[in-house]
Order: structure tokens, then C-alpha cells, then sequence
């Protein structure tokens, strides 16, 4: 007879290793007997049921016992970085770095691959940034870039839109199959244009649409990708982009009594949340909607189990498992709210805690910071890639 | 057309004749054939009968209702389904959750594994004190209380 085993013994943590409990069993009552003697679920189950934990959770666990300790600090995740730009307005080009908010650290600039003249930075998602580049003397390009690995490939031209006022989203990292990168375009107060480009295909593909109603929000939007949809704010509710069957929704999701300053969406674990930054007799603050697909409604949320949403206009990522101050926290990085400044919300109260200004995304080596002009967005590093792998600026 | 069944002996030797589509919702299983483990039985040596017994319990719930719908069951099977999963793990004590979460691993039965999971990290754990989590699983502190006090020193926050 042949036992299938996935686990190994010396993954097993408790009184007693399984295979020797399992030795012992002869009978039901015998085995609930032993089961009462103490807990002695293998590694890898432990570790399944600890990342289920918020980090309050997670860290009151890690003081249960020492093999514990180990396992629930080892779900804890690293916290996304802001990918910062410079664009020189003198003909030097376009440079990048990161900044960590954990460590509250930011590393010196480097150049982008091949030059360009001018960039601007369309999304961010999976460790991939979708940025529209301009480099001398032809038309403006789209490329996917990975700012850890420095790879980086062109898209086929779009030249058609009006690359001013487009918003761009993509599914999933560039070396996925099922990669779909959208753009939405040409918005009149009832029409727009959609551009979607899939995984190897040759062009782009342009559909016009029509809103039901005229809608009044002119303001930017940020897009997502949840659930095969690219999912996009708009002042009544939510438009939606099916992918597969090519057809457009917009759900009637009305904001209640509230005029955002900014709004931003997300997602998690296919839950769609609005964050909407208020102002309040020039305070500002922050308020929590998770979207309830059934009654089609905000419900206003008075905690985030823990939770910390990074959020910019064109990238959107929420982690779990973060240490210290960075839990139940949404951190901004919007031009609007205040310039070149990274501003952190705490969401159990609402309010803004800190800006972080002594860390304004500026290269920090030019001798006239004016010149240069500054964009970012949130990236998760990947899990092998330390802030320190770079040159650092001394603070 | 006749249904085909399979035979599974438990630990303490009881056999249980299950439809094959029940007892394939387990991916250990097929390689149970596969390997020729057992010519008509295929023993369990890790699982006993009362937590087959539920595992088959569970099997039989989840492939009905998938059955049932012709592959996409509507929105109220699933609720009704998830209303079951509370009330099944609702009426177990804690030492068969965990052989079932055992069995359930060991068997590969992701959704089972998933519910048992979810099951001891939201009653066993989530918002639970230190000494709750230990005295709920019978964990023995191996810190001292000097090591004890300075991680919670470290991260007071989460002891609020």
C-alpha cells in the first residue's frame, strides 16, 4: 500500500510529529483522544490559516509560541514602493526611482532605457509600469517598462486618440497571455472611445460607446481591472468594461450627500472599494465605501481589518500584513492634493496624519528642482528586491 | 446509465460506497487509482471513519448542487451552500475540525480546506487575546515573560 504524503516531518511544529500520532491511531476514540493532547497542524496549514489573519491579528498571533512566531512572520508582506519620474524641461531626459514608505527611504535616479525626451506614466500594475514616451523626432510611443529589470517592450501605435485626458489600465504584468491594456478616450458628455489592445495582437481595437445619461463628472478617473472587468468612477456610479463579451455597463452607484475632493477606486480579493478624500474647512480626510454588487450600494466602512491602500490616479494596490503605523492607513500620492508630497490618511480616524514632505519626489541633485517635473506611482518590488539594492539619497 | 461507485475503507476499517463523482472532488483520490493502491478498496490509513464519514458528508452537499444547475449553480444555491459550510462546521467540536482539516489536506479537497481554514482562523483566532489563542489550542508559551513583554513592546498596537 503507498501513502500519498505532501508534507515532509521536519515541516511539523507541536507535541508531536503527525506521523507519529498517526502511528499510534487504531480507532476513532483514540485519535480525538490524542487530538485534545495539543494542536499539531503541519507548517504549511499553519502558515495557510495565519495568512487569513489581519496584521493585529497577525502580530497578536506571532506572540503564541515561538514556531508561531516564525510562521506569522513570515506572511507578513513587504510594503509597495512610489516609482517617482523627472522629466527635465532643459533637454535632459527622463529619469526614475523608488521611494519606500516603510523604511522611509528613496533611492537616487537613473536614466530610462534608449533616452527619451519626455515620458508620462499611463499605469502601474504587477511589478510593470505602462508609460507613453517621446523620443526625439518621432511620435509619441506606448511601452510597457519594468523599472526593477529594466525590460522593456513597445506597443503598437495609437496615434488616433487624443493622448490628453486618455486613461489607461492593463490586467495583468505584459508576460501574461491573458494581458488586456485598455484606454478610454474622446469623452463628450455622452460618448466615449475604448481602445483595447490583448496579448500579441498586431493593433489596437477602437469601439465608441454611449453613456445612458449625460454624466457631469469631468474629473480624472482611475481605472481597475477586477473580476474580467476594467471597472472606472464616474460621478453617478461605476462603468464597466467587459472584456470578453466587449460590452459596456455603467452601474448606478450614487454617492450620498458626498462631494469627493477626489475619488479613487480599488479592489481586493475581488471587492471593489471607493476611497474618497474630502475636505472639510481645508481639513482634509478620508472615507472608506465597499461597493455591495447586490443592493448597489456604497456601504460606508468604519475599519479596514488592518488593511493599507496605496492609492494614485493610475495605480491602485492594497496590502495586507504590513507592520507598525502601516496598517488601516491610505497613503495618497495625488499632484492635486498637495503637490509632490506623499500624504498618509489613518482610516479609523479619518484624518490626514502626516504629510511626508521631507521627502518630496525631486531627484535632489539638480541645482534648480523647478525645472524638473514630478509624477509617480505605487509598484510592489518584487519579494528578492530591497530598497537597498540601489543607490540611496543620504536624508 | 449505471453510475459508477467507489469503495473507501477508513483507518479503523470502515467502508464507505460513494458515487465516483463524490469521491473525485478529493484530487488524492485519482492517483489512489492510478497507482493501483487497491484493486476494488481504496484505504484511508489517515482518516477514520466519523472524519470520513463528514468528508463524504461535505463531498455528497458540494457535488449535488453542482450537479443540479447543469455546471453554473445560481446565486441562491451558492448562498444556500454557504448557509450549509456555516451550519456543517458550526455543529463540530474542535477536535474534529482539525482532523478534518487534516483529512481534507491530505485528501486535496480545496474547497474543504479553504472552509476548515477560514473556520480556525475566524473562531480560534481573529480578535482573540495571546493567552485566549493559546488556552483555545492548547499551546504551550515557550517565551519568557521578559521575551513576551519586549515583542509586545515592539508592536503595542496590536495589543490594544
Amino acid at each position: 500500500m503507498k501513502i500519498v504524503r505532501r508534507h515532509t516531518v521536519d515541516n511539523r511544529i507541536g507535541y508531536e510529529t503527525l506521523n507519529a500520532i498517526l502511528e499510534k491511531i487504531g480507532n476513532a476514540e483514540e485519535m480525538n483522544e490524542i487530538a485534545y493532547k495539543g494542536f499539531y497542524l503541519p507548517m504549511e496549514i499553519l502558515l495557510d490559516i495565519l495568512s487569513r489573519l489581519s496584521l493585529k491579528d497577525n502580530v497578536r498571533a506571532s506572540s503564541v509560541c515561538k514556531a508561531w512566531h516564525e510562521a506569522a512572520v513570515s506572511v507578513r508582506r513587504n510594503s509597495p514602493w512610489l516609482v517617482y519620474f523627472n522629466i527635465s524641461r532643459t533637454g535632459h531626459g527622463v529619469s526614475f526611482g523608488f521611494y519606500d514608505p516603510a523604511d522611509k527611504i528613496k533611492t537616487k535616479s537613473m536614466k530610462l532605457p534608449n533616452q527619451p525626451f519626455h515620458a508620462s506614466l499611463c499605469y502601474s500594475k504587477d511589478g510593470w509600469l505602462l508609460l507613453l514616451v517621446d523620443y526625439h523626432g518621432s511620435n509619441n510611443r506606448l511601452i510597457f517598462f519594468n523599472p526593477f529589470t529594466r525590460v522593456h517592450m513597445m506597443l503598437p501605435s495609437l496615434i488616433t486618440i487624443e493622448t490628453f485626458g486618455a486613461d489607461f489600465a492593463f490586467s495583468c504584468a505584459p508576460t501574461n497571455e491573458s494581458c488586456v491594456v485598455c484606454c478610454i478616450s474622446n469623452r463628450t458628455p455622452d460618448s466615449f472611445l475604448i481602445h483595447t489592445w490583448c496579448f500579441g495582437a498586431a493593433e489596437w481595437v477602437t469601439e465608441e460607446f454611449h453613456k445612458p445619461s449625460a454624466s457631469r463628472y469631468r474629473g480624472r478617473n482611475n481605472i481597475i481591472f477586477s473580476d474580467g472587468c476594467f471597472w472606472f468612477p464616474d460621478e453617478d456610479g461605476l462603468g464597466v468594461f467587459h472584456t470578453v463579451t466587449r460590452t459596456w455597463d455603467t452601474l448606478y452607484v450614487p454617492l450620498r450627500k458626498l462631494i469627493p475632493f477626489l475619488m479613487f477606486i480599488t479592489e481586493y480579493k475581488g471587492n471593489i472599494f471607493l476611497v474618497a478624500v474630502v475636505s472639510n474647512r481645508s481639513q482634509k480626510g478620508v472615507v472608506l465605501f465597499g461597493l455591495n454588487q447586490f443592493g448597489l450600494v456604497w456601504e460606508k466602512k468604519e475599519t479596514f481589518d488592518g488593511l493599507s491602500i496605496f492609492i494614485s490616479d493610475e495605480s491602485s494596490i492594497i496590502t495586507n500584513g504590513l507592520t507598525g503605523d502601516m496598517s488601516d492607513i491610505v497613503y495618497v500620492w495625488d499632484s492635486h492634493l498637495i503637490p509632490f508630497c506623499l500624504s498618509k490618511f489613518s482610516l479609523s480616524t479619518g484624518s490626514l496624519c502626516t504629510v511626508l514632505d521631507g521627502h518630496r519626489m525631486s531627484t535632489g541633485t539638480s541645482a534648480n528642482d523647478s525645472e524638473e517635473m514630478h509624477f509617480g506611482a505605487w509598484i510592489e518590488p518584487p519579494q528578492d528586491i530591497n530598497i537597498y539594492d540601489f543607490p540611496i539619497i543620504e536624508p | 446509465m449505471s453510475k459508477k461507485n467507489i469503495v473507501l475503507k477508513s483507518s479503523n476499517g470502515i467502508i464507505f460506497e460513494v458515487e465516483e463523482a463524490v469521491a473525485l472532488q478529493s484530487e488524492t483520490i485519482p492517483y489512489m487509482i492510478e497507482d493501483d493502491c487497491a484493486n476494488d478498496t481504496i484505504p484511508l490509513a489517515n482518516v477514520t471513519g466519523d472524519i470520513l464519514a463528514l468528508v463524504i458528508e461535505y463531498c455528497k452537499k458540494h457535488v449535488v448542487v453542482a450537479d443540479g444547475d447543469g455546471g453554473g449553480s445560481s446565486s441562491s444555491s451558492q448562498e444556500d451552500l454557504k448557509n450549509w459550510d456555516a451550519q456543517f462546521m458550526n455543529d463540530l467540536d474542535q477536535s474534529k475540525i482539525f482532523n478534518l482539516l487534516l483529512a481534507a489536506d491530505f485528501l486535496n479537497i480545496k474547497t474543504l480546506f479553504d472552509l476548515t481554514c477560514q473556520f480556525v482562523a475566524d473562531t480560534m483566532i481573529k480578535g482573540k487575546s495571546v493567552e485566549e489563542v493559546r488556552r483555545t489550542l492548547n499551546i504551550e508559551k515557550d517565551y519568557t515573560s521578559e521575551e513576551e513583554a519586549k515583542a509586545r513592546q515592539e508592536n503595542e498596537w496590536a495589543f490594544k
